[in-house]
Formats: C-alpha cells, structure tokens, sequence
C-alpha cells in the first residue's frame, strides 16, 4: 500500500501508457487473445447471473399469464398452425418445382442451404454510441468473427469478435455494419448500412440506389447473392421512407428491420453456407 | 485489502447488471451511465486512489467486452477517477452537490472524449445531435442516479471506516 502512494504518479503514467499502446494494437481484431479468454471466464457467472434475472423480471412483469389470456394465445397460435401448414404445403411443391426447373435449366441454387446453432444472448452494450451485445457461445463452439446472427423474425446482424466461450456481435443498426442487400419484387441492389441518427429510431439506411430504381414504401428488403458473408435471401426489413437526392441522381431508403432488437434474446448463429 | 475485493466484486456487479437488466430503468432510450457514477462516489468519499483502480477495472471489463479497442475506456475512466478524486480530502462529504455536480460533468466528459475517438476520427461531425439527445439527457438521470448512490455508498464507507478503527484498536 505504501508504494502505491509513494508512486501515484508514475503508476498512473505507466499504465496511461500502457493502455494506449493496447488500443493502438487491439483496434480491430477478429479474436480476443489471452485477456479476452481470462476475463470472459471470470464474468460468465455474473453475466449469466445477470440475464437469468432479468429474464425471470421481464417474463413476471410481461403482463400477468392468466388462464384466459393462454386459452386465447393457444387458440390463435392453433389457427396459425393450421394457415402455416397450409402455406408449408404449397411452399413445398413450389420449391419441388423450383428444383425440377433448375435443373433442367442448368443453374445454380439461388438460395443457399446453411447450418445455424442456436445461441442467447448474455449482455448487451448500454453505451450511446454502438450497439453491440455479447453471445454465450464463442471459438469453442466453432464460431468465428463475420458469421452472420438471425432471429426468428429476420437478419439480427454478426459476430465481430470471437473469444473462446463468448463472442462480440453488432446488430444491423450500429454505424459499423454494412450488408448487401436487394429489393425482392424488383431486384435492385443497395447497401443497408446502420446509421448513427437513425440508430435510436431503430431504422437502417439503405444506400446506393440508382436513381431510377424501381423502389416503393413496404418493399420487402433481402440480402443479396453478392454477398460472401450473408446467405442470400434472408429477410432483413422493409421500407418504410424513400429519400430522393436529384443534386447526387442518387435514391436512398429508410429501412425497418423485421427483428427487435430491443428484446433479442435466443437468436441462431448462420456457421456456414454454401455459396 | 477488503477494500480492494470490494471495488473488484463492485466493478464485476457493476458489468453484469449494466449489461443485462439496466434496460428496465430506461426512459425513453436513455440509461444512468453506472460505471461514472460509482467512480464519483468512490473518488469523492476515498480518494483518487480507489476512484482510478475502480475506473480501470471497470473501463478494461467493458472495453473486453463492447468496445472497438481494448483500453480507450479503461484510460478514459482510470484518469477521471484520479482527476475526481483529487483533494477529496478536504471537501464535505455530507454536502450533495458535489457528487450531483461531479457526475454531470463527467458524464459530458467522457461521452465527449468517446465521441472524438470513435466518431470523428472517422468522419462523423454531427455533435450537436448527440450533445442534445443523448448526452445531456444521460447526463442528467445520471446525475439524479448518483444521489441515490451516493446515500448508499457513504452509509457503507461510515460503516466500514467504523470497523477499520475498531480493528487498529484493537492491535
């Protein structure tokens, strides 16, 4: 104790130092290293304290579950089932179809068949300026950085950093992201980038649009074929505003998500796909 | 010593709850900035000492975790708690303002610094949108937040000051 006060100072500037030599070195990187691997094991428990909590509050403050309310819920998601039967049915042999027919025609599979593993989410970034969370699932689990994270409702966003029992995701809204993406009804190409304004409205921004491009509000927005990170075809949000630049001849869309990012929770890890 | 694991088992709590069910506090997208306010009230009732130590750990956890580059909030934080800390010796501590003054600030601070490094190296210039949409409202809960924190966190320090002197006694 009496060498910390004797050598404050110093202590200070060498760890000053020190720190800013680290973040000149670790700005960027695809794995955390040793530290990352320490301290992910020294947090888990808390953070998995943390989540365990705050998940048993939601669900409690979530509106009381009565017995009504779940009669009414079984009863409307048994509807659902029987429509989505249904529509699986037809999908089915729309998709025999589309087999047949590309084979015949000799072309490659639009979409691409990838695995995914299921993982939750343990933390989220409570700063203002990024908006990121951590998964409970890392290196170990055969994940690595740029592997893309879907929920239920559509793309959530991906990995950025993998330690070796978590990993580091951003979603589509923070600035740092940028995905491929089309229109499905009329097939043309953007880029959907986060945006540091639209972040706290929870919208995206899709960029580079022609200026005669065939785009509408409620279009639906996929990720394209172009890209080598995102399979293609996967839903990502729909447009909600259509910003016209005639100085720039450019388009821009004001695209919502179809995920909430606000209640993320279990989401699936795309691990691999092929092209 | 116990000092010290407290600070750690605070900065680890700190981490966990800030991560996961602050949300439920939130007003209108806005959270109490935790790390600030508990720097301020350890550096203001112990010293610039324990105001860096709890600002390095706290900064390093959060950096490992969310941030770009390992080590911008944990500098960031390490001096602030130094800088808070200074002369807190001489200061009242049964005075409120202080800690409420100390905590806006800083809180304004250090978002600001943030913004310089993560936004306008990178070409973003738009400050005003943040300063008046985030910043200042985070500012403020925090500043309120950190009333309550520091009631709590003085009636600890009382307590604990209590027992170290009983204990010299004793030897």
């Amino acid at each position: 104790m009496e060498f910390f006060r004797e050598h404050k100072k110093k202590i200070l500037i060498a760890a000053s130092l020190l720190l800013i030599v680290c973040a000149v070195f670790t700005s960027g990187r695809t794995s955390s290293g040793i530290t990352g691997t320490v301290f992910g094991a020294i947090t888990r428990p808390f953070s998995g304290i943390g989540s365990a909590v705050s998940g048993f509050f939601s669900e409690k403050l979530s509106g009381g579950k009565t017995n009504d309310y779940l009669t009414a819920e079984n009863a409307a998601l048994k509807e659902e089932i029987t429509r989505l039967k249904e529509e699986n049915r037809l999908l089915s042999q729309y998709a025999a179809d589309n087999e047949q027919l590309t084979a015949l025609l000799d072309l490659k599979q639009k979409y691409s068949n990838y695995e995914t593993k299921a993982s939750r989410v343990i933390g989220k970034d409570s700063g203002i300026y990024f908006y990121s969370f951590v998964l409970d699932k890392g290196s170990d689990e055969g994940l690595t950085a740029n592997m893309p994270i879907i929920t239920s409702e559509g793309l959530a966003g991906k990995i950025i950093e993998c330690g070796s029992n978590y990993s580091k995701a951003i979603t589509l809204l923070d600035a740092r992201s940028s995905v491929s993406v089309s229109n499905m009804r009329s097939g043309d190409l953007g880029i959907l980038k986060g945006d540091y304004e639209l972040m706290a409205k929870g919208l995206m921004r899709m960029e580079y649009l022609d200026y005669d491009s065939d785009i509408l509000v409620g279009d639906e927005i996929v990720t394209s074929n172009l890209s080598d990170i995102f399979p293609a075809g996967i839903s990502v949000g729909y447009v909600s505003e259509i910003i016209e630049d005639e100085a720039q001849m450019t388009k821009t869309a004001i695209v919502t998500p179809y995920a909430d990012f606000k209640h993320l929770d279990s989401v699936l890890v795309v691990t691999g796909f092929e092209k | 010593m116990i000092r010290i694991i407290i600070l750690t088992l605070l900065s680890l709590i700190n981490f966990a709850v800030s991560s996961t069910f602050l949300n439920a506090i939130e007003i209108r997208g806005v959270l109490p900035n935790t790390m600030i306010i508990i720097i301020t009230c350890t550096s203001l009732l112990r010293g610039s000492r324990e105001g860096a130590y709890f600002g390095f750990l706290s900064g390093l956890l959060y950096d490992i975790f969310f941030g770009p580059a390992v080590g911008v909030n944990a500098l960031i934080l390490m001096l602030m708690g130094a800088f808070l800390g200074r002369g807190s010796a001489k200061f009242y501590r049964e005075n409120y303002i202080l800690p409420l003054l100390n905590c806006f600030f800083s809180v304004i601070a250090y978002e600001s610094i943030l913004f310089v490094i993560y936004l306008l190296f990178k070409g973003y210039f738009n400050y005003f949108y943040f300063f008046a949409a985030k910043i200042i409202p985070e500012a403020v809960y925090s500043a309120v937040l950190s009333l309550v924190f520091y009631r709590i966190a003085y009636g600890v320090n009382e307590f604990l000051e209590e027992r170290e002197k009983g204990r010299r006694r004793v030897f």
